[in-house]
């Protein structure tokens, strides 16, 4: 079904911004429910890819539904970490970092909860400085 | 009477975003140094740069830079930039006069991508 839905969020995302929280909502709720990690990975990133490809004048809607995502699956030890690395890059891409501060002062515990790789540390970390670096820190 | 208001917001605001910048400073720092070896170190090296050097800009307001040198992260910068982490040590060991001094006559050295 999230397969066979999936491809109408761009429609949502381009004209209705409540019809396409409340589709997503329901789209990543659904993704919760497949028993097959393999099956629901998948099903997720694309969810993701979907957002991540949106024009950009949809900047806001973009940042929602991945927090939405994230909100859902911030236990996963796998996409947890997915999500979150794409928030970032979009705040990165979108020049948007400071909305992200309190996350990001979380970062430790994200690490620690999903037992992230080292590799996957220092990408994380890295994205991360850069993204901290570009706010303002004029006391 | 608006525009004080306005002003005052403004201050507090920017206050709060550099304390929560400063403890991601300090928690990336640490989690650095929990993996650290010459790769990451490597990858990294320009980043704790800008993290020494906005420190420094901040020194001596509500900042604790103090634990920074505990870290291999930091350590090492006296490898890749021995005036960066001589003027870090100067500011630990709160040798104001000399701090300020080196400061002046540095005037552009602290300047990162983020002052702008």
């Amino acid at each position: 079904m999230i397969l066979d839905v999936r491809y109408q969020l761009h429609v949502f995302i381009k004209h209705n911004f409540l019809v396409a929280v409340s589709s997503f909502y329901i789209l990543s709720l659904l993704s919760s429910k497949i028993t097959d990690q393999a099956q629901q990975l998948k099903s997720i990133r694309e969810l993701i890819n979907v957002i991540v490809n949106t024009k950009p004048e949809t900047s806001g809607l973009r940042f929602k539904l991945l927090v939405t995502l994230f909100n859902n699956f911030s236990n996963d030890k796998e996409i947890g970490y997915e999500i979150f690395y794409s928030i970032l890059s979009l705040a990165d891409e979108l020049n948007k970092p400071s909305i992200l501060l309190a996350h990001l002062n979380n970062i430790d515990e994200y690490i620690s909860k999903w037992n992230l790789s080292k590799e996957k540390q220092t990408k994380l970390l890295k994205l991360a400085s850069r993204l901290i670096n570009k706010c303002d820190d004029k006391l | 009477m608006t525009n004080c208001n306005l002003s005052m917001n403004n201050v507090i605001n920017v206050s709060f975003r550099y304390k929560e910048k400063y403890g991601f400073y300090s928690k990336y720092l640490r989690l650095l140094n929990n993996i650290f070896d010459e790769q990451v170190f490597k990858e990294n090296v320009e980043d704790i740069k800008i993290i020494l050097k906005t420190a420094l800009n901040h020194f001596p307001y509500e900042i604790d830079i103090s634990t920074f040198l505990d870290l291999k992260p930091v350590q090492e910068i006296n490898k890749s930039d021995k005036d960066l982490y001589e003027l870090f040590i100067t500011a630990v060991e709160g040798n104001l006069e000399s701090f300020e001094k080196w400061k002046q006559s540095h005037s552009s050295y602290l300047t990162t991508n983020s002052n702008s």
